[in-house]
């Protein structure tokens, strides 16, 4: 491996390989999203501040005295894409490194994960401490919607 | 620790877990595995003619009760390739283990093998998934030596959140077991004691830039085979690190004192990355070490070390990455004819790596 021309060869490779994956990336539309919580919740109203240290985990108690219990969608989900994107400003790709640090570092478990809302909805339904989030449109039986405010 | 260790420990966190309803019990894991080879000569267990054994996997068991107490135990499998750490590390290790208690949302006390906090990379050292290369810089952090990843004591954490700041402060006493080389290829296990310092980082609002001040003073421990015993040491990391949706800069600086030589082995790295999309990212990290000694009769003597690399990162998905990386280097960190750094000239090679990392 000769000095100059094996760097050169490294970096040609990378922008080859890289450069036209990224041109082909789709572009994503990012729908909305409502936050859920357990219909005895009294709370009506959230800031995105509240939300953002809800989900990181550093609020853990509700005004109310009720401990919180964030739940997640999974990664690839549309919703936590937007979601991600509008309260924490970062990727989920961002936000996933986030909590793997926390984790393997012993500093905390990121929130539960489901793969259906529907499943988000069952379980916000179920645990009095519970906050969740779901798409803008469809079916919220059971569950109270919080208002996002800035 | 042995497989019935270990099924004990799974046994007991899996029945307790089970039976109370105020628990919350998770299990989580990586896995870090690569195909080395180097040009000539063998680097930190990477040889001439290739490994496929270098290998890191960790199984984390999370047991959290009430919103107070936690416990967590990792156990880990480290393969290292043809470097003489090798011998020194079990096919099982408790990786960590120990109990928190969490008096509030800020102030917080670790009990038991506690991840040390040190630096940007020593508490997720293994953990490929978010690491920009196979290993962490290996001139700052060592490879199993000189610094550790746990302290045998306690971890007092606290937070502050001025503002927008983010200002969080960890204190640590106790020991731990360590490796010292005496050169390439010769490795002396110690027992560090009475170890005590701290870790601060303050993160500027936005949380893209955060900063942060490593402080720590050690002793060479009785009963440790070498002529270090009692020799006091101190040891300090500055780090900065910044993170955007498309770059990444990250720069440390490690400096340790040792009374034994009137030495000081003083390292920094440079590392930028680019995200060029949710899948792709290009990393270059330039690392330097230096050793500085005075030796009786021939005066002080001071040698550099180097190790250049870039990586180009592929993400099947956040928890599952493929990595390509060529390093070229220069110094003394030669395995298996140990140059000797006051008479023989520094040693060139390059070498690459190939590793997959993935954790749920």
């Amino acid at each position: 491996m000769p000095g100059k021309p094996f760097w050169a060869h490294i970096l040609f490779v990378c922008f080859l390989v890289v450069i036209p994956t990224t041109l082909l990336t789709p572009a994503q539309t990012e729908p909305g999203y409502r936050i859920v919580v357990h219909p005895d919740n009294p709370g009506a109203t959230i800031t995105k501040k509240e939300l953002k240290n809800i989900f990181l985990k550093r609020m853990a108690k509700w005004p109310h005295g009720e401990p919180i219990i964030p739940v997640d969608l999974s990664l690839d989900s549309s919703v936590r894409k937007a979601f991600t994107r509008d309260i924490h400003k970062r990727s989920t790709t961002s936000i996933n490194a986030y909590w793997q640090k926390r984790l393997f570092s012993g500093k905390g478990v990121p929130p539960s994960t489901f793969r259906e809302e529907t499943a988000v909805l069952d379980y916000v339904k179920n645990n009095p401490g519970a906050i969740g989030y779901i798409s803008g449109a469809g079916d919220a039986e059971g569950v109270k919607i919080l208002k996002v405010i800035p | 620790m042995g497989i019935r260790a270990f099924s004990l420990v799974m046994g007991f966190l899996l029945s307790v877990g089970c039976l109370s309803q105020e628990t919350d019990f998770s299990i989580h894991g990586y896995l870090n595995q690569a195909y080395g080879q180097s040009d000539r000569y063998q680097y930190y267990g990477i040889p001439e003619d290739g490994t496929i054994d270098l290998r890191n996997i960790a199984l984390q068991l999370n047991l959290k009760y009430g919103l107070k107490n936690k416990l967590v135990v990792q156990l880990n499998s480290r393969r290292v390739g043809e470097s003489p750490v090798g011998e020194f590390i079990d096919d099982v290790e408790l990786d960590w283990g120990f109990y928190q208690y969490q008096h509030d949302e800020t102030l917080s006390l670790k009990v038991g093998k506690v991840p040390l906090p040190l630096g940007i990379y020593n508490e997720i050292r293994d953990v490929g998934t978010v690491l920009p290369f196979y290993r962490i810089p290996v001139l700052i952090y060592g490879e199993g030596t000189w610094t550790t990843e746990t302290v045998d004591g306690l971890v007092v954490s606290k937070g502050w959140r001025p503002g927008e700041w983010l200002i969080d402060l960890d204190v640590f006493y106790g020991g731990w077991d360590s490796i010292v080389s005496q050169d390439a290829d010769t490795y002396i296990p110690v027992r560090i004691e009475d170890g005590v310092g701290f870790q601060s980082w303050v993160t500027l609002p936005g949380e893209r830039w955060r900063f942060g001040l490593h402080l720590h003073q050690q002793r060479v421990g009785a009963g440790s085979d070498t002529t270090l015993i009692g020799e006091n040491q101190d040891m300090l990391f500055a780090s900065a690190e910044g993170e955007y949706e498309h770059f990444l800069f990250r720069s440390e600086y490690h400096r340790i004192s040792f009374q034994s030589g009137n030495g000081t082995w003083t390292a920094w790295y440079i590392h930028l990355g680019a995200k060029f999309s949710e899948k792709w990212a290009l990393h270059f990290s330039s690392d330097h070490g230096r050793i500085e000694l005075v030796i009786p009769f021939i005066g002080t003597a001071d040698e550099d070390f180097d190790d250049e690399a870039l990586s180009l990162n592929y993400s099947f998905s956040p928890r599952l990455v493929l990595k390509l990386e060529a390093h070229k280097t220069e110094g003394y960190a030669v395995e298996g004819f140990a140059p000797n750094f006051l008479f023989d000239p520094p040693v060139r090679l390059d070498y690459a790596v190939l590793s997959f990392s993935a954790s749920f």
